[in-house]
């Protein structure tokens, strides 16, 4: 039994992982001593801007708090499909490719265009901002996990369909990076 | 003309930049994924990481070993969590109670895997850290021990408590 918990584990902490890429880590801010400077003056300073910074962050945080057990399932999936979703780019979004700006109407038909027309893709749905917002509550309701979000919060995206798990990655491959693509995900 | 003893302290500061840069070079990532897992969101995660570097480097003239730097960042990294997620716990300043994991990771990283994340912050710290530095950093015991500062054989009974806890809640028992 523990067999497939830890494999559970490993899985969900690879993919947690992957939404952090080389592209988020800043640079180090040793703040090096120039003229004579202490060396320890900027240090000191940058932790303490860290440390207002982590109480903003703390501050502005959504909530998920879990009391109780979680007993939904996850959806079903179609059989013999493999699904891929793609989130487009939201103000919030640390992504710096995104510039803090949400995804223009342009890039999200770009997007859905590079997707539709790529091989093994069967279905591209979009999820706006709406809808992702009420899944979200949906998925949520009654459970022990008690969730603060509004509308805007969880980003609009595509879900693609593909038939088979190698034409998944391959969207994945295709869809990073593109204007307007926040993160993709391997469902 | 610098004076000798600004000199020398010239060349500490060099040796301690460069190693202490080489090193956030090859573990800063791995170390920003561990605390993402630790603290729930990616904001406090980067802090988290940078403050443990800094510390390292002002404590770099006394830092004998260069090979225990990255198990002393390591550590650094997990008390650093711990602070923030005790921060959280003190309802002062109108925080928000807990934050485990945002609205929108969840949904990054699929539901299935997003019940498993809110099942991880449902564990005491010790067996989250202990979950995560075996099964995500792939620590072996030893090296998990020296993190959390605790003996070898803790971390095996930690670590066992943790997967069985995890494995209940998962099915929704209590």
């Amino acid at each position: 039994m523990n067999t497939s918990i830890e494999e559970r584990l490993v899985d969900t902490l690879k993919t947690v992982g992957d939404t952090l890429g080389p592209e988020d880590v800043p640079s180090l801010e040793l703040g090096r001593a120039h003229g004579g400077r202490s060396l320890f003056a900027r240090p000191m300073l940058i932790v303490a801007a860290a440390a207002a910074s982590v109480a903003v962050a703390v501050g502005g945080v959504a909530v998920v708090r879990g009391e109780g057990p979680l007993v939904e399932r996850p959806l079903a999936r179609p059989s013999g499909t493999h699904q891929v979703q793609v989130f487009l780019c939201r103000k919030t979004s640390s992504n710096p490719t995104c510039r803090h700006r949400n995804a223009t109407q342009q890039q999200r038909s770009e997007v859905r265009r590079a997707i539709t027309s790529m091989e093994g893709v069967e279905k591209v749905e979009y999820e706006s901002l709406q809808d992702a917002w009420e899944r979200f509550n949906d998925r949520f309701a009654g459970s022990a996990a008690k969730v603060d979000a509004k509308v805007g919060d969880i980003p609009d995206s595509f879900r693609v369909m593909t038939r088979t798990a190698s034409d998944a990655r391959k969207v994945r491959e295709n869809a990073l990076g593109r204007d307007g693509v926040d993160q993709v995900v391997i469902l | 003309m610098k004076p000798g003893g600004e000199r020398a302290r010239a060349a500490r500061e060099d040796e301690a930049t460069i190693a202490v840069t080489e090193l956030y070079r090859g573990h800063a990532l791995g170390l920003m994924r561990l605390a993402l897992m630790m603290v729930g969101d990616r904001p406090t995660a980067e802090d988290v990481v940078q403050e443990a570097f800094l510390g390292l480097y002002r404590r770099w003239p006394n830092v004998q070993d260069r090979a225990k730097a990255l198990t002393y960042v390591r550590s650094a990294v997990l008390n650093g969590c711990r602070s923030a997620l005790r921060r959280r716990r003190r309802p002062f300043r109108g925080e928000h109670l807990p934050p485990v994991w945002s609205a929108e990771a969840q949904v990054m990283v699929g539901e299935e895997r997003a019940e498993v994340m809110v099942a991880l912050h449902r564990l005491p710290v010790r067996q989250r850290e202990a979950l995560v530095l075996r099964y995500f950093a792939e620590l072996s015991e030893r090296e998990t021990a020296e993190a959390m500062g605790i003996s070898s054989g803790t971390v095996k009974s930690t670590t066992s408590r943790a997967l069985a806890a995890l494995g209940r809640i998962l099915e929704g028992e209590r």
